[in-house]
């Protein structure tokens, strides 16, 4: 039982590692927090619904057409809206309300486009689960599990040993002085929203494959608990991210299989009320010292 | 400059925020829809001038019996309405291609209320003061209907709703209020009453959704059935729009061994991921449910994990009466969509009140009469009778899903 409820936990908690990983990416080079991360989360599952089952693409390719074309959406985002208020040196809630007018925009579509009820997401491998400990174990979650630890290992080293994530350090400290450099900015932040956004939109499959079927919905809910998951690790710090998306996960799972189920996200966000009161920046962030 | 398109720019909005207003509800795609007046808030009045006396045969004295109909054509709850719509004009125009009532014709004025209960408070001061309106059909929701209580009470108008649930609303309204949907009670006890008499099992772990109605179901099944003998001996809730189940149905799974009859109170989204998430924990308890998870969307997403899992609702893919198989493919040929539940409760209602309409012709006062005297009229797929405080009668039948069908129960 304990077992069972730890898997639980982490499986939940992994998805919303992921996301959080694409709002964290995002927060850490521009300072801004993208809201329509959750609604290309979504995208990409209905995208990879429409690919596979209404179209017949090989699945493969379907999976890698969806994420392609959400973190493209991003791009376009960036590129047609957030840049042009960068440039006239608007206020940093001006681009924020902007992301929450696309995810309005987008989940809209879906709506129009799907429908607000659940559609079963296909999934070409069989695979059966298995009893370990007493505890039945959806190989599937191992999949998410080891999925959002190689991204995060992958992505710390992009960030932290290569030329690319240290333009991305840069920018994040003073892009005017990164721009002086000769770091090409509009290039990295442009990569820095199609990586964010494809490790959203990629978690965004495997909630729809985990739970077998997506619904418009999710982007709110599963949004929400992700966008507090980032948050407490603290903004901006990709392992924070990952911790912050387990802890989050473990607690509600715990909650919800100990308590009760009805108190599960009120524990949950206390729980990360407290945690901010404490610690403002996080688990792992630093505190921000601005000087005057 | 840079003010004045500022200015512009905000005129824009403010319009854009009204567009939505003054649309038309959808036309159906079928070719005689010009039968009912599309009165929409004013907006459309002009273009109401066709009435339902001009296409079917005109009564002898021309005389026409209105049906004011209140219910979300437009907004989130736009599904529902449309069903509740299409099924109206289904059985109107077949009353009225038949001759009508006793020679007069029935027309049907469409309120939109968006289900949003300061717009159906409007549309229920609108229709309480036009005169020529025999009854309203509606509101749709629970909060719509409880809203306009004061207001149809006062005005001494009968009310006719085919979805409300709340077991209290048919008796606020002295007298003139009905339904044609079943309350929780009633579902509640025959469940209790299944769930001993025929399945011959006492032991239920129930999962329901937390909210009024889940409460309500959960309240009302327990006491029905601890008094039958039956005992509830684990429950748990979920929330709306809840994604994850799997720490809920861990102790499901646990305690496994307890009962023998899983119950889930449940809509669609919800249903689906918790039946696919507690076989694939390998919960393999026989599952049974209500009937809003009887739509075609709900088999697609469960497959093979929904086999076996029984309904109680008012009718099934097989084992259905005649009447019902000439309604279902009337209805889907025409539309060319599924019959749901809505379509059929307010199929139902609406045939009841043609035949209480026989006896009242346009009094109200004679028609809330009659209408009280309802008796083993032919429904749709059963008898239907009207109880004293204008709840009708309508049996649940059992319907398993059995090769991605719903089939009627048999017990084995």
């Amino acid at each position: 039982m304990h077992f069972q409820q730890l898997i639980n936990g982490l499986a939940v908690g992994s998805i919303y590692a992921l996301v959080a990983v694409g709002y964290s990416m995002v927060y850490g080079v521009l300072k801004l927090i993208n809201f329509a991360n959750n609604a290309f989360m979504v995208a990409a599952a209905f995208l990879l619904i429409l690919f596979y089952s209404t179209w017949h693409l090989p699945y493969g390719l379907a999976i890698i057409l969806a994420l392609v074309l959400c973190a493209a959406g991003a791009v376009f985002m960036e590129r047609a809206s957030l840049n042009p208020i960068r440039k006239k040196n608007a206020p940093g809630i001006s681009a924020l309300i902007c992301t929450v007018g696309y995810s309005t925009v987008i989940t809209n579509l879906l709506l129009y486009a799907f429908g607000s009820q659940t559609i079963m997401v296909p999934f070409v491998l069989h695979l059966p689960t298995f009893e370990l400990w007493g505890a039945v174990i959806d190989p599937f979650t191992l999949i998410i599990l080891g999925t959002a630890f190689v991204l995060m290992v992958f992505l710390t080293w992009l960030t932290y040993g290569t030329k690319t994530g240290e333009a991305m350090r840069a920018i994040s400290q003073n892009t005017q002085a990164a721009k002086l450099m000769g770091v090409d900015v509009n290039k990295i932040i442009t990569l820095t929203f199609f990586i964010g956004t494809a490790c959203a939109a990629l978690s965004g499959i495997m909630i729809g494959i985990y739970y077998s079927a997506v619904d418009t919905t999710m982007s709110f809910t599963i949004g929400i608990k992700t966008f507090a998951a980032a948050i407490l690790g603290g903004i901006g710090v990709l392992h924070g991210s990952l911790v912050g998306g387990l802890v989050i996960g473990l607690l509600e799972t715990f909650v919800a299989g100990y308590i009760s189920a009805g108190y599960k996200d009120a524990i949950a966000f206390i729980i990360l009320i407290l945690v901010l009161v404490i610690r403002p920046s996080g688990l792992f962030g630093k505190p921000v010292q601005s000087k005057v | 400059m840079k003010k004045l398109l500022a200015l512009l720019l905000s005129a824009m909005m403010v319009v854009s925020c009204f567009a939505g207003c003054g649309e038309k509800p959808k036309e159906t795609e079928a070719p005689e829809s010009k039968k009912e007046e599309s009165k929409q808030e004013g907006e459309s009045k002009a273009e109401g001038e066709s009435k339902a006396v001009e296409s079917g045969a005109p009564a002898a004295d021309g005389e026409t019996i209105k049906i004011a109909y209140i219910g979300p054509l437009t907004g989130n709850y736009e599904t529902y309405g449309r069903h509740q719509r299409q099924a109206i004009e289904l059985a109107v125009e077949k009353v009225n291609a038949e001759g009508g009532i006793n020679g007069a014709m029935v027309e049907v004025e469409w309120n939109d209320d968006k289900s949003d209960p300061n717009e159906t408070t409007n549309m229920a001061y609108k229709v309480c003061d036009e005169e020529d309106v025999l009854t309203v059909f509606g509101p749709f929701t629970t909060t719509s209907a409880l809203a306009t209580v004061d207001i149809f009470k006062d005005a001494q108008i009968p009310v006719c709703s085919g979805s409300v649930s709340n077991a209290d609303w048919s008796g606020l309204g002295d007298g003139r209020f009905f339904r044609g949907d079943a309350t929780t009670q009633q579902m509640c006890t025959y469940f209790a009453d299944f769930i001993i008499d025929e399945m011959g099992l006492t032991k239920v772990a129930m999962y329901y959704e937390q909210s009024d109605w889940g409460q309500g179901m959960y309240d009302e099944f327990e006491k029905a059935f601890t008094a039958k003998g039956g005992e509830v001996v684990y429950q748990d809730i979920f929330q709306i729009d809840q994604k994850d189940f799997n720490a809920s149905l861990s102790k499901f799974k646990e305690k496994e061994d307890e009962y023998e009859l899983f119950f889930l109170v449940a809509h669609l989204n919800e249903a689906s991921l918790a039946v696919n998430q507690m076989r694939k924990l390998g919960i393999d308890k026989t599952i049974l449910s209500n009937n809003s998870l009887q739509d075609q969307v709900y088999l697609d997403n469960v497959g093979e994990n929904g086999e076996g899992q029984i309904l109680l609702t008012y009718f099934g893919n097989e084992g259905n009466s005649d009447v019902f198989e000439q309604w279902k493919s009337d209805y889907e040929g025409r539309y060319n969509e599924n019959i749901d539940s809505h379509a059929f409760n307010t199929t139902d209602l609406i045939n009841v009140m043609f035949e209480a309409m026989k006896v009242s012709g346009n009094d109200r006062e004679a028609f809330v009469k009659a209408m009280h005297e309802i008796q083993d009229h032919d429904g749709l797929n059963a008898k239907i009778t009207m109880e004293e405080n204008g709840d009708m009668t309508k049996p649940l039948s059992p319907f398993v899903i059995k090769d991605g069908q719903f089939t009627a129960w048999t017990k084995e």
